[in-house]
């Protein structure tokens, strides 16, 4: 897949613009549907051996794994930092080794390599929201126009089963299929139920055994960093092979880009630079599919045309939505107590609450819902650590004790329809960097 | 919990995708335990690191303390890497607290008594939720340090929290305890 098959200045029938989900998905559905298409993105191959660090405990990484702003001397982030993202440092196409986004990830699969793997299905239940309370809008799809396409999806996506999304009264009656794995998560699971609340576990696009020659999660817990195994659903193992199997599929580096318009207003191709010619060309075809993620895509679309691409009604830049951080909260359990050290990191699961709120009856003044997902245990950051005051055996030993109690808990809910990007804040430079086209 | 600390959680949210890395994550691997060959502090001013981080993090019954893991020699690169701001703010608390320990005690930190060491941390910890002056402010940031480096030792991580993941395991073993919940 690295290598250009053919002068990329022919005729397609379709230009798919990025790897990650959408693009991935694309670049296989038309290929496999007969058609010649063109695949578009800034970043090579990952090559998980070389590219991912799994399985490398924190004193064999640089920095221990911590991220690192030499500002404020703090290597105190407590997340782990995917090496994939450190080794992107040296990567001349990015702006600055002083802050390196998860958006600007030059490489082919892109966020799909660090999603969380919870593939919660959406239904009318959230999609028509706003019929029902009045708030915002529908979106323009139903559950019924997707549902094919999710019927397709679940042989790739292929894992734990992913029915956590039905309605969400439905929802409710879908029983626990696996024994929950994670204390941290068993204890709320058992007391939503208990509520009365509609708990179950998380559903995760991860294999549970062997499948189209991926094997089965081993339970390494390096997930984010890129699944060296390719057990996690991803571009790189899931969408962009069975796609390079068709032969119909070309790929390009590209290191920005912008669609062709033709007379007629529609799109005749695109225009790019090639990442390693340095040269310009253009592609065409009568369908191009912009799949460059949230900002990107709208960004290639407003520097496609003056007023912006498909622009006439003056939304491009509106109702954008991304995955943004929600609230969390996380805390310890006491029923948890002087338990003995496990393994909790590999985890494959954790609890899930779905939405609960406003669904038989109307809440005067709380607006709509949000689901829970909740995990814990004993993970490799003893993250509640830099918290405890004091100092000395007292603290060393408070750090221990509590440290399989650990417990969090995000809660995902709806985007307001306020959020928006205009022309004026998205640069039209071609400067290589942040652009993944 | 302070708001601070809870927005960090989020990038481990159960269903969150991390939304930015404030790192570039670029420097030198950390050196192995109980190397001496320092890159920013002297050998006085690494001692006495090494003696705050254990009397913060100590060597009990369980398992080995701060100096054990190798603490000194983590912060040392990470101060190294750092903004001359932050150096300055390293090396002028490490001076400060030696001046404490003059004024008090008539020596060196490092040189004084157990309890005259315990006492001056004692003071210092006591406003570590709002610290002021340039020592409070030194020791919430070696304290800082000394919980990073240490739980990302071997000796912090494998001797002391007993941590039994990170690499592939056969199977992942259900929940089946009854945690009267």
């Amino acid at each position: 897949m690295e290598i250009t098959r053919e002068t990329p200045t022919r005729t397609f029938d379709a230009i798919v613009v990025g790897t990650g989900a959408t693009g991935g998905w694309a670049a296989k559905q038309l290929t496999e549907a007969g058609m010649d298409v063109l695949v578009l993105d800034a970043g090579p191959m990952p090559e998980p051996s070389r590219d991912f660090a799994h399985h490398e405990m924190p004193w064999e990484r640089p920095n221990r794994g911590l991220s690192f702003d030499r500002r404020r001397s703090q290597p105190a982030s407590s997340d782990k930092l995917p090496l994939v993202w450190s080794r992107n440092a040296d990567n001349p196409t990015l702006p600055s080794r002083q802050a390196l986004y998860l958006g600007a990830l030059a490489h082919r699969g892109r966020r799909t390599l660090h999603w969380s793997r919870a593939a919660h299905r959406l239904s009318d239940f959230d999609f028509k929201a706003a019929s029902r309370d009045g708030y915002g809008d529908d979106w323009p799809i139903s559950y019924a126009e997707i549902a094919l396409l999710l019927r397709q999806g679940r042989g790739t996506h292929r894992g734990q089963r992913l029915r956590g999304g039905l309605s969400a009264v439905a929802r409710r009656q879908v029983p626990a299929r696996h024994e929950l794995q994670l204390r941290g998560a068993a204890v709320p699971r058992k007391t939503a139920l208990r509520m009365g609340l509609p708990a179950t576990h998380r559903r995760i696009a991860q294999l549970s055994r062997p499948h189209k020659g991926r094997p089965a999660c081993h339970f390494c817990g390096a997930c984010r960093e890129g699944c060296d195994i390719g057990a996690m659903f991803n571009s790189i193992v899931s969408t962009l092979p069975p796609a390079d199997a068709t032969k119909r599929m070309t790929c390009a580096r590209t290191q920005s880009c912008a669609v062709l318009m033709g007379k007629d207003g529609k799109a005749r191709g695109v225009s790019y630079i090639d990442r390693l010619t340095k040269q310009e060309y253009e592609a065409k075809a009568k369908n191009v599919i912009v799949a460059a993620s949230t900002l990107e895509s709208v960004r290639i679309l407003w520097n496609s045309h003056k007023d912006g691409l498909g622009n006439s009604s003056g939304m491009l830049g509106h109702y954008i939505m991304d995955q943004v951080a929600g609230a969390s909260v996380s805390g310890v359990f006491p029923q948890l107590r002087n338990s003995p050290p496990r393994n909790d990191d590999g985890k494959s699961s954790g609890a899930f609450i779905a939405n609960f709120r406003n669904i038989e009856s109307r809440h005067p003044k709380f607006i709509r819902g949000y689901c829970m997902s909740m995990s814990g245990g004993q993970s490799e950051r003893p993250l509640y650590a830099l918290d405890k005051k004091g100092y000395g055996a007292a603290l060393k030993q408070s750090i221990r004790t509590i440290r399989p109690w650990q417990g969090s808990t995000c809660q995902p809910g709806t985007c307001c329809r306020a959020m928006r990007i205009s022309q004026a804040s998205t640069p039209r430079s071609r400067t290589p960097g942040a652009s993944p086209c | 919990m302070k708001r601070r600390n809870a927005l960090q959680l989020i990038a481990i949210g159960a269903a969150a995708t991390p939304l930015a890395a404030q790192n570039a994550g670029h420097h030198a691997a950390s050196k192995a335990v109980g190397s001496t060959a320092l890159r920013f502090f002297s050998p006085a001013q690494n001692m006495l690191v090494d003696c705050i981080s254990e009397m913060i993090i100590p060597a009990d019954e369980h398992s080995g303390g701060a100096s054990a893991a190798g603490v000194a020699a983590f912060i040392d690169d990470l101060v190294a890497d750092s903004d001359p701001s932050v150096q300055k703010a390293w090396t002028d608390g490490l001076a400060a607290i030696d001046a404490d320990a003059r004024s008090r005690f008539g020596k060196p930190f490092a040189e004084a008594a157990e309890p005259q060491r315990d006492q001056i941390l004692a003071a210092l910890a006591e406003n570590e939720d709002d610290a002021k002056t340039l020592l409070e402010r030194f020791f919430v940031q070696i304290k800082r340090q000394t919980i990073s480096g240490y739980y990302t030792s071997k000796v912090g991580l494998i001797d002391e929290l007993e941590y039994k993941g990170g690499g592939p395991q056969a199977e992942f073993p259900a929940c089946k305890e009854d945690h009267g919940a």
